[in-house]
């Protein structure tokens, strides 16, 4: 290994030795607040790192990973969930909670290593080290709150699906290894397979979409995240979603020409369903964890749609269209979760997160009505938010392709997805019919927030900004 | 010319200012509206004296999306009675709002500026995003502001134009990248895709794929469900807004872009959307007729009044299209008027039901008055603006259409049963409730439109001057087009 991998490896070094710091410093005296300066300080290092290293040529890191730009730009988005997940633990656990709160922000650098471990790996090998360590740190911070029954409940279903899932993934490669003899990502899917090929590749896809939650391995997510602390319910819906679908969608860019047709129908009934029913059963909730599941659902189904067209033409197009949908996505999840948190304390027995709690916030606390609303708008893709760019993208690729059956579930999808996020969105506006309170300010999680609300309507507003250049940051050359 | 563009930010800006200016001090909030509507009176009526004006500055360079405005004749008169009838509605609803009076003059001020976007566009994704943001400030007026249904109303509007907006935007979107295959870049620039030779096929649907929009927004049977529950839920100045302004921006639609665009795919849809025109005048009459809600009423008349739009554009006649205009121009005015007494109305008895008004001539004659002027407006006598515009449209698609134009007559006695029944079961009969009659800041901008109405029903030409460059070149359009019937 020469230097300059090494140095080019040096966000990951960073960020692992910085897992060591923090358990030393737990190990040598507890203190909450100083474990989060340093998780932050971790986390930003690790970003500044990371940019300044930002690849404009793709160079092998060690045999199991990589250093290119998909997995890079992925890895800003990793980031950007970590970040926003240590910044607002702070007013969530209220400084003094009665769990241990210094765990927490080893779990969630413990699972952002992983993420980004995964978004680089190019080696059977690298995907499941990374893979494990992202779910299984995850996994314990879905239980955090162990007074909560609702919260174990959901982390066992988590584990012994995500478990399953795993081993399915293994069996996959497995087959995958025993039919070509490779376990290098390219070398393994560069000849077309046989029919146990297939069926080792399509294990594969199965296991990432259970962590997609795709339907129809979506069963575990609404109860999952019901249960888990708000924190643990955003990691889950940013850092492992957008991890899990960089690799998908660099698996897809590598199938083999035989094998494409099949996948392409496969996935874009997975789609289509996942558009269709996600967004169905998101009408009948009342709970916003739920709804945020189902939601979730519905639009791991849009971006999937970018995934399927992969395999057609256009990677270019493709890349930035599910690069910018997917931002968009995390940064709305980010605002709703983080208003949520900002209401609700982690040592309560109940997170807020029924609709009728949030009623009439918009007159009590403007500014978090506010983002919360336009969050909500992001998501069902109005215009000057940053959802409708990304939907704008993922509209003009099925267009172009001529996807009609993708396009009109994605139209159904939105329209009965407008319903439901209106339906909060006009709670926020109704009259107020209790007091409540927000935590009290942590300057620099209310400064973070805003910095994400802003951009939200920024990029909405002048989506040249970052738009422009997307081809540039995810393509080489 | 960059100043075009304050005419879309500047009221975003003015309404924050008059929400914080309301925040500091109650009533305040009203003043400062009312002089930064009229400080953008002033400037688009400088911009219009100046001439025809454009802009263009690049805005998403990926997608060649630019932020365009046009400012010409047909967009100054739209832009100018946009800000009038905001005016009009920040005037009716003085001291009619009595809850959260600073987000409302902000939600007012919001719409203006998504509705200007709207009329000065020559960008279509710039066209599509103020579509759709005009929607957001409407619907927080009906949601907060509305009356006893107000929840369902909204959702109802929202739903209905959002997704009739979505497949505005897949029809954009596929017409951009047409432009893509043909001329080799992307494009929405409305001046560059009119130029475009698209095959017939893809053309209708295309086509389709703004109808519907556009009629959603107009709207026409069988698209029209929202309106009477909008336009009845909404406050006052809501429902002047929707009705004055927002159901124009489809007629507006249609004539900017879906017959520009389309010219020969419109023609052969044109049998459907005639008669589809013909549908709305009668179906709205009748519904009306049957209405004993004022608002509500009023709210199926427009459907009516809608209708004659719709036949006068597809028949595609230089005389038809000037009477479009008219009808836009006089519909705005009289149905605002009309929402405006239901408003005052209500105001005044806490109930919108014909059935608890009638007699108030002896308590309100002045009221009764303007009503009278306001109801024979829409009836189409002569010498009041609507009769001009009904009879060109009607005489326009004669020419072509003669079945179509002579059903559609019938309307004009339908608006005769439904608007004297109005007017006779509000205030004629024994005196009933005594209601307070016209005061100063009523009676004056009632008299504004009455008198607006008389001076356009004598001195049509004035508009029609101002909108003849827009008219003018879609009418060369339809000589073009070969298709004619």
């Amino acid at each position: 290994m020469s230097l300059n991998e090494l140095w080019l490896l040096s966000p990951v070094l960073l960020l692992s030795a910085g897992i060591l710091v923090l358990m030393l410093q737990t190990s040598w005296q507890r203190h909450a607040a100083l474990a989060r300066g340093l998780t932050l300080l971790i986390l930003l290092l690790t970003l500044a790192a990371h940019l300044y290293w930002y690849p404009s040529q793709a160079q092998t890191l060690t045999l199991l990973f990589e250093h290119e730009p998909v997995g890079a730009f992925f890895t800003l988005m990793l980031l950007l969930a970590g970040l926003s997940v240590a910044f607002l633990q702070g007013p969530y656990s209220g400084g003094q909670s009665r769990e241990v709160s210094e765990e927490f922000y080893l779990l969630l650098l413990l699972s952002t290593l992983g993420a980004m471990l995964l978004v680089m790996a190019r080696h059977v090998a690298g995907v499941l080290i990374s893979i494990e360590l992202m779910s299984l740190s995850m996994l314990a911070m879905l239980a955090y709150n162990r007074q909560r029954r609702d919260s174990l409940e959901g982390a066992i279903k988590y584990l012994l699906l995500s478990g399953a899932a795993t081993s399915l993934m293994l069996l996959g490669f497995g087959i995958l290894y025993a039919v070509t003899g490779k376990l290098l990502l390219t070398e393994m899917l560069a000849v077309s397979p046989g029919l146990l090929g297939k069926a080792g590749m399509v294990l594969v896809v199965a296991a990432l979409a259970f962590k997609l939650s795709l339907v129809p391995l979506h069963f575990w997510t609404p109860d999952v995240y019901q249960g888990a602390p708000l924190n643990s319910t955003l990691l889950l819906t940013t850092l492992s979603k957008a991890a899990v679908f960089a690799l998908l969608i660099k698996l897809m860019l590598m199938i083999p020409e035989g094998f494409a047709q099949d996948l392409i129908r496969m996935l874009s009934w997975m789609a289509i369903a996942s558009m269709l029913l996600g967004n169905w059963l998101a009408l009948q909730q009342s709970n916003l964890k739920r709804l945020m599941a189902y939601s979730a659902i519905a639009h791991m189904g849009y971006v999937l749609v970018a995934a399927v067209i992969a395999m057609d033409l256009d990677h270019r197009l493709v890349l930035e269209a599910a690069a910018y949908y997917l931002l968009a996505y995390l940064i709305a999840s980010i605002l709703i979760f983080s208003v949520l948190a900002n209401l609700s304390r982690l040592d309560a027995d109940q997170d807020v997160d029924r609709i009728e709690q949030i009623r009439g916030l918009f007159w009590q606390h403007p500014w978090l009505a506010v983002i919360l609303a336009l969050a909500f708008l992001s998501l069902a893709g109005m215009p000057v938010t940053v959802g409708f760019i990304g939907k704008f993208y993922l509209l003009t690729l099925a267009v172009k392709l001529s996807a009609w059956w993708l396009l009109s579930a994605m139209l159904i999808g939105s329209a009965v997805g407008l319903y439901y996020y209106l339906r909060v969105i006009f709670s926020l506006f109704a009259e107020p019919d209790q007091q409540r309170h927000s935590t009290p300010a942590f300057y620099l999680s209310k400064l973070w927030l805003g910095l994400i609300a802003g951009s939200l309507l920024v990029l909405g507003l002048l989506p040249g900004l970052l738009g422009d250049h997307l081809g540039r940051l995810l393509l080489l050359g | 010319m960059v100043a075009l563009s304050g005419l879309i930010w500047a009221p975003l800006l003015l309404g924050l200012l008059s929400w914080l200016a309301e925040h500091r001090q109650r009533g305040a909030g009203n003043w400062v509206s009312l002089a930064g509507l009229l400080l953008l009176l002033l400037l688009s009526l400088y911009l219009a004296a100046m001439g025809e004006s454009a802009l263009s500055l690049s805005w998403f360079a990926r997608f060649n999306i630019h932020f365009a405005l046009l400012y010409d004749g047909l967009a100054q008169l739209m832009v100018v009675m946009t800000i009038l009838l905001a005016i009009l509605a920040l005037a009716v609803s003085w001291q009619e709002i009595d809850r959260r009076q600073g987000f409302f003059h902000f939600s007012l001020m919001f719409s203006v500026a998504g509705i200007n976007g709207v009329f000065l566009a020559a960008d279509l994704f710039l066209f599509f995003l103020c579509w759709e943001v005009m929607l957001l400030p409407m619907t927080a007026l009906i949601l907060i502001w509305g009356h006893e249904n107000r929840r369902y109303a909204a959702i109802k509007f929202f739903i209905f134009t959002q997704v009739s907006g979505l497949l505005m935007l897949i029809a954009i979107i596929a017409l951009a990248l047409f432009h893509q295959q043909i001329e080799g870049t992307l494009s929405f620039s409305l001046a560059e895709l009119q130029h475009l030779d698209l095959p017939g096929e893809s053309q209708f649907w295309l086509m389709l794929g703004f109808f519907v929009a556009f009629a959603v927004k107009l709207p026409t049977v069988p698209l029209h469900t929202w309106l009477p529950d909008a336009h009845t839920q909404a406050p006052t100045a809501g429902s002047v807004l929707l009705a004055g302004i927002l159901l124009k921006t489809g007629a507006y639609g249609l004539i900017r872009i879906l017959l520009p665009l389309f010219p020969e795919a419109a023609m052969n849809f044109a049998p459907v959307a005639v008669t589809l025109g013909v549908i709305s005048i009668l179906y709205g009459a009748l519904m009306a007729f049957s209405q004993t809600d004022f608002k509500r009423l009023v709210a199926y008349s427009s459907i009516s009044h809608m209708g004659f739009i719709l036949l006068a554009l597809f028949s595609w006649q230089a005389i038809a299209l000037q009477g479009a205009i008219l009808t836009i121009v006089a519909h705005g005015i009289s149905s605002a008027a009309l929402f405006c007494m239901a408003g005052m109305l209500q105001h005044r008895l806490h109930s919108r039901e014909l059935g608890n008004m009638g007699g108030l001539w002896t308590s309100a004659p002045r009221m009764a008055t303007m009503t009278l002027v306001f109801v024979m407006a829409g009836i189409g006598l002569p010498g009041l603006a609507n009769f001009n515009g009904e009879l060109l449209s009607l005489l326009g698609s004669f020419a072509v259409y003669p079945a179509h134009a002579m059903v559609a007559a019938l309307g004009i006695i339908g608006s005769a049963l439904y608007g004297l029944q109005l007017f006779q079961r509000a205030f004629q009969g024994p005196p009933g409730k005594e209601v307070q009659d016209l005061q100063g800041r009523e009676l004056g901008f009632c008299a504004v439109m009455v008198l607006a109405l008389v001076y356009f029903g004598l001195q049509p030409h004035l508009l029609l001057e101002v909108s003849a460059a827009s008219l003018d070149k879609l009418v060369a359009l339809a000589s073009f087009s070969e298709v004619r019937p």
